[in-house]
């Protein structure tokens, strides 16, 4: 049950998706897109496009994950660091990757970092806002449990904070990722000829090519699936179990 | 005004009927217009203006636009697949720029061997200008590094030594040579004066449906294009109308920079369709792979509005 479930939906909508493209002009019908991803994975550009952006994307968001964490955890904890930081963060949070274009090309010049700083900038801060949400959640009887037993300083952070935070940590990090990718297209405005947000882009150039567009589409969809069907095993970590009212 | 005393706009856009025309901002158009009396007289068309071709040409393929200044190579592309579109006039000749940095060594585009290039997207007619030049200086593919930036965004990427050169349409190379940090390379007037880029495209229903609106479309588009070259005060009075905010909301003092320097930057009074420009044209695009077969002439043209044109007189409003 539990997997064809799934599979039922996605036939479901494939079907709505056939169904509502059929005598459209520029909406292609679901095997118009499969010959158009045949045609990128044959030619071997699918795979180029596909490795291009996987390595912006975990490049950018690696980044992120590396510095929203510490300053999350910082932010949750003292107080002082949460008023000073709380307000740029919020400043920052919705401002969309596009408006961050010309200074990441006048900063990073046109090359992969350009793209790798938009995603970074996108799944930052979501991270670091459910990183600190996640500590400061942490319940009191835990850290009254930790004063008894005389547990401070950095050992308080390892064995209480840390642990208790990290199933908010870990959905942070899944919204960070989804982001991520949900950022490749507006990032991959400034790379060189690779990149499914590239390919999207191009193939909106090029004249009649929307079978590529939705291919783009399809692929960021799917890699987007996998990656987090990887991070949800992360889920299933006897660390992060605990905090789980009902199973999956 | 024209002369039977009604009020129009040229070129990427007008109202009247409905008919909502597209074109791209401070891209090189004919532009005569202004919009205080636009509630006053009836208009041929709306002008509704797109900050990317990708939109513009998707607007045109859905028919939610009916006419729209486009490049004329998408133009051949969309006619071959099926879409029900025809170029009917020009709607500029010439526009295009080689920007380098100031202060750099290149004298010819040999020069540029080796080095990064920026083009809007490889399917843009600038991106054949840049192949033409490759070509004349005997470069090869590989000997460029093409980059594909938004126009917007040139600029700034030059003077970040982020490329070394780009190809745009103006106002975005005159955009950095006005503020000092660029210089012309390479002008199409000089080397490729008959350069299209930009034509009227409409679409077929327009044309079987209201033929008398595509006519008095192409009459004003050719009035515009003869009142510019007739006098330098009326690159002028365009320049501050085209400006506007709700036209091409770039500054005054670019688009006069782009009409007056040279004056034949941008050249608007042959706006002739010759076949054989656009065979070759097509040929070029071949070539660049922006399509992928050959496309006859009479795919993607109409040449009747232009053989029965009379372009109207033009008197803009006084600024």
């Amino acid at each position: 049950m539990t997997k064809i479930l799934p599979i039922g939906v996605l036939l479901g909508v494939t079907a709505v998706w056939w169904l509502a493209a059929s005598g459209s002009t520029i909406f292609p019908t679901p095997p118009e897109v499969l010959r158009g991803i045949a045609g990128l994975a044959t030619d071997g550009t699918l795979l180029r496009h596909v490795a291009a952006s996987l390595y912006r994307v975990t490049f950018g968001y690696g980044v992120a994950m590396l510095l929203a964490l510490p300053l999350g955890i910082l932010m949750g904890w003292y107080r002082t660091a949460f008023t000073a930081f709380n307000p740029l963060v919020q400043m920052l949070r919705p401002i969309s990757p596009i408006a961050w274009i010309p200074l990441a090309i006048l900063w990073f010049g046109v090359s992969d970092l350009s793209p790798m700083f938009l995603v970074f900038l996108a799944s930052f801060f979501p991270m670091v806002l459910a990183t600190t949400s996640g500590v400061q959640l942490v319940e009191r009887e835990y850290l009254w449990a930790a004063q008894n037993f005389g547990i401070t300083g950095f050992k308080l952070f390892t064995h209480v904070i840390i642990p208790g935070a990290l199933p908010t940590i870990i959905t942070g990090m899944r919204v960070g990722l989804g982001v991520a990718w949900l950022v490749v297209v507006a990032a991959e405005m400034v790379a060189i000829n690779s990149g499914l947000g590239f390919l999207i882009i191009d193939s909106r150039n090029a004249g009649m090519r929307y079978d590529l567009v939705v291919a783009g589409m399809v692929m960021i969809g799917a890699i987007g699936l996998l990656l987090d069907l990887v991070m949800r095993r992360l889920e299933d970590l006897k660390e992060v179990r605990w905090r789980y009212a009902r199973g999956r | 005004m024209t002369t039977e005393g009604k009020r129009i706009d040229m070129a990427q856009g007008m109202d009247m009927s409905g008919l909502p025309m597209a074109g791209m901002p401070g891209m090189t158009a004919p532009t005569v217009d202004a919009d205080s009396i636009a509630a006053r007289v009836p208009q041929i068309a709306r002008y509704v203006r797109y900050s990317g071709w990708p939109e513009l040409k998707e607007a045109m393929v859905a028919g939610k636009v009916k006419a729209a200044m486009m490049l004329a190579p998408m133009v051949m592309d969309l006619a071959a697949k099926g879409v029900p579109v025809k170029v009917v006039a020009l709607g500029h000749r010439s526009g295009a720029v080689i920007m380098v940095r100031k202060e750099a060594p290149y004298k010819s585009f040999a020069d540029l061997k080796g080095k990064r290039i920026a083009i809007p997207s490889r399917f843009a007619v600038d991106h054949i200008f840049v192949r033409k030049l490759m070509a004349a200086h005997g470069l090869k593919d590989g000997d460029l590094t093409m980059v594909e930036l938004a126009p917007p965004d040139m600029p700034a990427a030059l003077l970040a030594d982020a490329v070394d050169a780009y190809a745009t349409g103006e106002p975005f190379g005159a955009k950095a040579e006005m503020d000092g940090y660029a210089r012309v390379l390479y002008m199409t007037r000089d080397v490729w004066p008959t350069y299209i880029c930009c034509v009227l495209a409409v679409r077929q229903e327009l044309i079987d449906q209201q033929p008398e609106t595509v006519q008095r479309l192409v009459d004003h588009v050719l009035a515009a294009g003869r009142w510019l070259e007739t006098s330098p005060e009326h690159r002028t009075t365009a320049a501050r109308i085209a400006s506007d905010r709700s036209m091409f909301n770039q500054t005054f003092e670019l688009i006069k920079w782009v009409m007056e320097r040279p004056p034949d930057r941008v050249t608007y009074g042959d706006l002739r369709l010759i076949r054989a420009e656009f065979d070759e044209l097509m040929r070029l695009s071949l070539d660049a792979k922006i399509i992928d077969r050959p496309i006859p002439y009479h795919t993607y043209v109409d040449e009747s509005f232009m053989k029965h044109a009379h372009p109207v007189v033009i008197s803009p409003p006084a600024q």
